[in-house]
């Protein structure tokens, strides 16, 4: 029947209409996002960046984690295309992230005065538990060190 | 288990590394020291042939003590050792077989199980303790083993007399069960941070135990899957000053600015310059003073990407999107961008590193797109009602209404749906030139 797809149309346009905020907020406590209705991997898009971010849905949030310190971990999984390390503000938004394919134990430490990111990124199915290389990386620099395992 | 057969196992090392000259500096093997008697979970079919090695122990982290003996954690032994740094032996184990703790917290202390991220912690000056030990205890491996609820540990240990308590446990406000991975920090301000590996979640705790923040990153349907994880997470202080620019998305209407690693820009200030994109390669975007931008508009820094409407009466044609902290210093501009808002319908150009340009096609439908869909459906509403009225009044249609009257017998006869839409089907190559109408919209 051609007035329901016509109906479809008008309702679908309607929802990617452009909203308010740029970034998609964290939710709070949300039950569709926990069922999965926003989606079995909840991230965003942006415009001016290819890259994909989090949308986390807090269980728990108060002004006790309002500190302005980052949370650095690494997403992925059976259903993460692009991990990498990737660094979020306390409110859950996205501050920096590149894909280095899997990774492991995401991290920030000094060394030597400056902060580096600091992660092991590589494939992970081979060689009993992975093959690959720990990563030293300043965002200002060129990556910094990779350091392989010695053979002995 | 007791195996006395032989079989093939992947060991568990550990290498410590000069990362300046890559010389090996210290390295130790499991089996050296751990038979398969130590260990808790069994072969399961693995072992009997080298493309198959039984993983026995399975180490999965390392910590190294100002003494400069490590601490090490052996998920399948469910047990944590202490390496000595010269010799490779081991000075104790806590929890699994052989545990060499005397158990205050009537087992609490010990009873860890598939466990990772073992750190020891700093003293608290307690003539009790000699130190703590903090440990991510999964109390799951998946199926073939209980599945409990996972906990952040913290531990007192004396080592003089080899006792050990429970002094704080973590639990999550509801329980999440993470069969592997996972992590427990201890920040400077004492909050504690676990980052639940298999599942996507993080939280962050007082020191005393209070739940202050818990962020799920997937949704907790799908704990349990392996679909979104993260081996571990921490929360660290940091300032990221890029050395790009800062990436631009115009639309006819919208800048939207992002600025990827960068932590420190407060103010995000839309300027026009009047200078065309020929001269922008000479053009240094460090400089904050150019004489040629002029002041648009200024919005403050919201989230990852921020969005900046540009006033429709703005008449440059070039524009710059410069970066200012929060004490009003200039941070870094991208270079002049080209706007061209009347030649953009549903484009947006896209300055990544604030310069060259890709042209894409919106993802949305602008809003005049919208209404004109409404009046298009509005338009489509109407003609199907009035082709319905017509169909009526042709005489298939007459034919129609009354069999579903029952004129002829003054009686009620069943129509089946089916029937009523067959027929409806065999008027179809009548209807051809109106379906033909309908498309010309």
């Amino acid at each position: 029947m051609l007035w329901f797809s016509s109906i479809k149309l008008l309702a679908l346009s309607l929802l990617s209409l452009p909203t308010a905020l740029a970034d998609v907020e964290a939710h709070f406590r949300s039950g569709k996002y926990a069922h999965g209705f926003e989606g079995a991997v909840p991230l965003q898009q942006y415009t001016s960046e290819p890259l994909l971010g989090l949308i986390p849905n807090y269980q728990q949030h108060s002004t006790g984690c309002d500190d302005g310190l980052f949370t650095i971990l690494a997403p992925r999984g059976s259903h993460i295309h692009h991990p990498g390390p990737m660094i979020l503000d306390d409110q859950g938004h996205l501050v920096w992230y590149k894909e280095y394919g899997t990774t492991y134990n995401a991290n920030i430490y000094k060394y030597k005065g400056e902060s580096y990111i600091t992660f092991w990124a590589g494939n992970d199915t081979i060689f009993g538990h992975g093959s690959g290389k720990m990563y030293m990386v300043c965002p200002q620099t060129k990556p910094l060190n990779s350091v392989q395992e010695k053979r002995s | 288990m007791n195996q006395s057969e032989a079989g093939w196992i992947w060991d568990g090392k550990f290498q410590e590394v000069d990362i300046e000259t890559n010389e090996l500096l210290f390295e130790w093997s499991a089996s050296d020291h751990f038979s398969v008697n130590d260990v808790e979970r069994g072969p399961e079919g693995n072992g009997d042939h080298p493309s198959e090695p039984w993983d026995y122990v399975h180490i999965n982290s390392i910590d190294k003590d100002d003494r400069g003996n490590f601490l090490v954690s052996l998920r399948y032994t469910n047990c944590i050792a202490y390496i000595d740094g010269t010799t490779g032996d081991v000075l104790w184990r806590l929890g699994g077989r052989n545990s060499s703790f005397l158990d205050l917290s009537d087992g609490a202390a010990t009873n860890i199980s598939w466990q990772h991220h073992a750190r020891f912690q700093p003293d608290y000056n307690d003539e009790n303790v000699t130190r703590a030990i903090s440990i991510f205890d999964n109390s799951s491996r998946g199926q073939g083993a209980p599945q409990n609820p996972s906990r952040g540990l913290l531990i007192d240990i004396n080592e003089k007399n080899m006792t050990a308590s429970v002094r704080r446990q973590y639990w999550s406000s509801s329980p999440i069960s993470s069969q592997s991975q996972g992590s427990v920090q201890i920040m400077d301000n004492g909050h504690v941070i676990l980052g639940y590996g298999y599942n996507p979640a993080w939280a962050e705790f007082s020191f005393e135990g209070e739940l202050l923040c818990e962020a799920h990153f997937g949704p907790s349907d799908g704990f349990g899957s392996g679909q979104i994880e993260s081996y571990r997470v921490f929360k660290q202080p940091w300032i990221g000053r890029p050395l790009t620019l800062p990436s631009v998305a115009l639309s006819g209407s919208t800048a939207y600015v992002s600025w990827n690693g960068a932590t420190e820009v407060a103010t995000w200030v839309l300027e026009g310059t009047s200078y065309g994109p020929e001269k922008s390669s000479n053009e240094t975007p460090n400089s904050s003073i150019n004489e040629d931008s002029v002041f648009i508009t200024a919005v403050p820094k919201s989230g990852f990407e921020t969005k900046i409407l540009i006033p429709s009466d703005t008449p440059y044609r070039t524009l710059r999107v410069a970066a200012f902290d929060k004490e009003g210093e200039f941070i870094n501009a991208t270079g002049s961008l080209e706007w061209s808002p009347e030649n953009m319908e549903g484009e947006i150009a896209v300055y990544k590193n604030g310069q060259g340009k890709s042209l894409h096609s919106a993802s949305f439908i602008t809003t005049p797109a919208a209404f004109g869909l409404g009046l298009i459906t509005a338009a489509v509403l109407l003609l199907c009602a009035w082709f319905v009225n017509r169909v009526i009044r042709t005489k298939m249609g007459e034919n129609l209404l009354n069999l579903i009257r029952g004129k002829n017998d003054d009686t009620w006869q069943t129509i089946y749906y089916d029937q009523e839409l067959d027929d409806l089907d065999n008027l179809v190559p009548e209807q051809r030139d109106n379906e033909a109408l309908l498309q010309s919209n």
